[in-house]
C-alpha cells in the first residue's frame, strides 16, 4: 500500500499555503459579489429617479460594479501569485489592496447617503 | 464572595508604550513575517467585515430609495443609520485588520474587537426603529 504524505505538512521548510489561498480567493469573490449587488440596487435607483440624481446613480452603479469586477480579478490573480510567494518564503501581506477596498466602501457609503438625502 | 477570575487585560504581555510603538511603526518593520496562513485568516476576517459593511450599505440604499412609505421622509430615518453604520464598520475593520497584523508579527495576543458589539447594537436599534416606523406610517399616512 502506498501512503501519500498529507498535502499540508512540511516540517522542515516554510509553511505550505494549503487551502488558505483558496478560501481567501473565495472571500474576495464574495466581496466582489456584494459590490456588484450594491451596483444592481443603484441601477434600480438610476432608472426610477430623474435628472442629476439619476446621473449620479448611474455613475455610482457602474462604479460599484467596476470595483466588484476589479476585486474579483484581484482575488483570482492573487491566488496564484501569493501561493508562489509563500512557497518562496516571501511576505504575503497586501495592505494596499485592503486599503483600496475600504476606501471604495467608505466612498460608496458617503455617496449613497448624499444621494438618499438629495432624493428624499 | 465571588471568586471569578479577573478578565484578561487588553494585552496581557505588552506594555502600553510597546503597543504604541507597534501601532505607529511602518507595518513591514514591525516584528517578523508571521505564518502566511495567519495573514490570510486576518485578510479573510477583514473581507468578512467589509462584506457586512457592504450589506448594511445595500440595506440602507434599499430602505432609503426603493421602499415606499406614505410619510416619505421616514425612509431616511431607517436608511441613513444603516449606511452610516456600514461606513463606520468599513473604517473599523481596516483598523482592526492593521492592529491584528501587527500583533501577529509580534506574536502578541490579538486585541479584543469592539465591532461585534457595535454591529449587534446597531442592528438591534435599527430593527426596533423599523417596527416603530412601520406602525407610525400605517397610522399617520393614509
Amino acid at each position: 500500500m502506498v501512503r501519500l504524505p498529507p498535502a499540508d505538512v512540511n516540517r522542515h521548510g516554510p509553511p505550505l499555503p494549503g487551502l488558505a489561498t483558496e478560501r481567501t480567493t473565495l472571500a474576495w469573490s464574495r466581496t466582489a459579489l456584494s459590490l456588484v449587488a450594491n451596483g444592481g440596487l443603484l441601477l434600480k435607483v438610476a432608472v426610477t429617479e430623474s435628472g442629476a440624481a439619476a446621473v449620479a446613480a448611474w455613475v455610482l452603479a457602474f462604479g460599484a460594479m467596476a470595483a466588484g469586477a476589479f476585486a474579483w480579478a484581484f482575488g483570482m490573480r492573487a491566488y496564484r501569485r501569493v501561493r508562489e510567494h509563500i512557497l518562496a518564503g516571501r511576505p504575503s501581506v497586501r495592505p494596499e489592496a485592503l486599503r483600496g477596498l475600504s476606501t471604495v466602501t467608505i466612498l460608496l457609503a458617503v455617496a449613497a447617503a448624499v444621494l438618499a438625502v438629495a432624493t428624499a | 464572595m465571588s471568586t471569578a477570575p479577573d478578565p484578561p487585560d487588553y494585552h496581557p504581555h505588552a506594555s502600553p508604550e510597546l503597543l504604541e510603538r507597534i501601532a505607529n511603526a511602518p507595518l513591514r518593520e514591525v516584528g517578523d513575517e508571521p505564518d502566511p496562513r495567519f495573514t490570510f485568516a486576518n485578510e479573510r476576517t477583514f473581507l468578512a467585515w467589509n462584506r457586512t459593511a457592504l450589506a448594511l450599505i445595500a440595506g440602507g440604499i434599499a430602505l432609503a430609495e426603493v421602499v415606499k412609505f406614505d410619510v416619505h421622509w421616514l425612509r431616511l430615518v431607517l436608511g441613513l443609520p444603516l449606511i452610516v453604520l456600514g461606513a463606520v464598520l468599513a473604517i473599523a475593520s481596516l483598523r482592526n485588520w492593521d492592529l491584528n497584523e501587527r500583533c501577529l508579527r509580534m506574536a502578541l495576543p490579538l486585541p479584543y474587537p469592539r465591532t461585534p458589539r457595535l454591529l449587534a447594537y446597531g442592528i438591534g436599534v435599527v430593527s426596533v426603529a423599523t417596527a416603530i416606523v412601520v406602525i407610525v406610517d400605517a397610522i399617520v399616512g393614509k
